[in-house]
């Protein structure tokens, strides 16, 4: 029943009263020519019914036999509807624009969402997916999503597994990464320890191989520490060398800050050139020529979001903040303080594994320039694995 | 023997006469309508009846609707009595339906 109705909705119907001669003749006549009608309802020497409204003309000779006038009472349906938005044709023309773009968009990827990986950067996934095609605004119906495995899993050495899901206009990269296998101690590669740099020994944990030095020992960079061929009754054997071999050192770290120098520094004056990013189009919002001069680059994008998921719709906002040269001079102690600033970042960095049990820290001024230097007595690991290299092992072991 | 069978043709049927397909109906035991031309009306309760074989409307009113049918003339008595809806042999009828009566 609901189709019917439906139906008579979009084809359009009218409820109409006949009144005077004789109704049963009409509705004789009406069902004799396959006329439709439905709801006839009699009141007094009215009768009244539905036709479709294109039948409506049909009705017009049987009412003529039957002695009967007929009067439109009511119409209904989609063609009487519409006929009142005739005069505006923006209207029909908005909608069908409407569904073309919603047919349009239905088609294509929206978003590329990449799930799945934690070490390996999700610009670099994406980077390589637009490459391989999969990117916001594609059609990726056709996607042949084998070839595009074996594609990106080339490319992406440290994925151990990937796919291209399509949910909607959404396109999830679901990847799986690569766990790295352990490094395995083989006892079939034999090495030795030498000393990674100059120092004293204070503290050696050997666990395999034949310990050449004992505590309160000064070594040089270079000098063998743990030998990976141990004398035993049956001959030398070859081993892999691993020990634990702390050495107080000095390590020395100098800074320099010039007095005087050239900086690029900010103006205070920012460009701001905003563009809007639909799909892989980009469309500027300024008509400004080209930037000249020296600028810094920042850039942010601002996603137009449907609940949690982003859509192909942003502005892009680049500010280039002007740059210009800038003579700087310094005062010997705003140098100083400047250069033990940069000093502790350098220990913070090329020291953070040592611990540093003593520290000297001098300044001078030479050249223009503040230097500050710091001597520091730091206990640290010196041992340095290098492999044996055996030319010939059925004679002696030669080492290199 | 022979003459048995000649008398048991011979004897006068008690059912009125039959038309040709009305007897192969019989003889194949098939449903009673479903060679033979003869109206067929269907009700769902007493609120609505569907009559097939319909060869007219003699009588249309809220409270009387008389159909033209091969088996005759067929009343329908009720209340807000209505057509839903009317084809050339078909006939749907609605409301409140007290009695159907077969006039001859």
């Amino acid at each position: 029943m609901f189709f019917t109705k439906l139906l008579r909705w979009l084809l359009g119907w009218v409820r109409l009263d006949a009144e005077g001669g004789f109704p049963e003749r009409l509705l004789n006549l009406l069902a004799r020519d396959e006329v439709a009608f439905w709801d006839v309802r009699r009141g007094g020497e009215t009768l009244s019914l539905c036709c479709p409204a294109r039948s409506y003309r049909r009705l017009r000779r049987p009412a003529r036999k039957a002695g009967m006038r007929l009067k439109v009472k009511q119409r209904h349906g989609a063609p009487f509807f519409l006929r009142r938005y005739r005069a505006r044709p923006g209207l029909a023309v908005g909608l069908l624009a409407f569904l073309a773009v919603l047919q349009l968009f239905a088609q294509r990827t929206w978003v590329v969402e990449v799930r799945g990986n934690e070490a390996v950067p999700t610009d670099e996934i994406l980077a390589v997916m637009q490459k391989l095609g999969v990117q916001e605004g594609k059609d990726l119906g056709d996607l042949d999503i084998p070839t595009l495995q074996l594609q990106a899993l080339h490319e992406l050495p440290d994925l151990a597994w990937c796919t291209v899901n399509l949910m909607g206009s959404v396109a999830y990269v679901e990847v799986t990464e690569r766990i790295p296998t352990p490094e395995l101690s083989n006892a079939d590669e034999p090495s030795n320890i030498k000393a990674a740099r100059d120092g004293r020994i204070v503290r050696i944990e050997t666990y395999t191989g034949q310990a050449l030095v004992k505590e309160g020992d000064a070594v040089a960079q270079g000098m063998l520490l743990v030998s990976g061929v141990v004398e035993s009754s049956a001959g030398p054997v070859f081993r892999r060398s691993q020990a634990r071999i702390l050495a107080e050192t000095e390590r020395r770290l100098e800074v320099r800050v010039p007095l005087e120098e050239t900086l690029l520094l900010p103006t205070g004056q920012e460009i701001l050139r905003p563009s809007l990013r639909l799909f892989t189009l980009e469309i500027p919002l300024f008509t400004d020529g080209p930037i000249e001069g020296q600028t810094a680059l920042s850039v942010t994008r601002h996603t137009l979001t449907a609940g949690e998921i982003h859509l192909p719709v942003s502005i892009i906002n680049r500010r280039y903040a002007r740059l210009e040269p800038v003579a700087v001079t310094r005062t010997p102690e705003e140098a100083a303080a400047l250069a033990a600033e940069r000093l502790a970042e350098k220990v913070e960095k090329e020291l953070s594994a040592a611990e540093i049990i003593g520290r000297k820290e001098s300044g001078r001024l030479e050249n223009g320039g503040y230097i500050l230097s710091g001597e520091y007595r730091c206990i640290e690991e010196i041992g340095m694995e290098e492999q044996l290299r055996i030319e010939n092992q059925t004679a002696e072991g030669t080492l290199k | 023997m022979k003459t048995k069978r000649r008398r048991r043709l011979r004897e006068p049927s008690r059912l009125p006469a039959y038309s040709i397909s009305s007897r192969v109906e019989k003889a194949l035991e098939l449903p009673v309508g479903s060679l033979s031309d003869m109206a067929r009306i269907e009700l769902s309760g007493n609120r609505r009846a569907v009559i097939e074989g319909c060869r007219g409307i003699v009588e249309y009113g809220e409270e009387v609707i008389r159909l033209s049918t091969d088996n005759g003339i067929v009343r329908f008595m009720g209340r807000s009595l209505h057509m839903n809806s009317m084809t050339e042999d078909r006939a749907v009828i609605e409301g409140i339906i007290l009695s159907l009566e077969y006039l001859s």
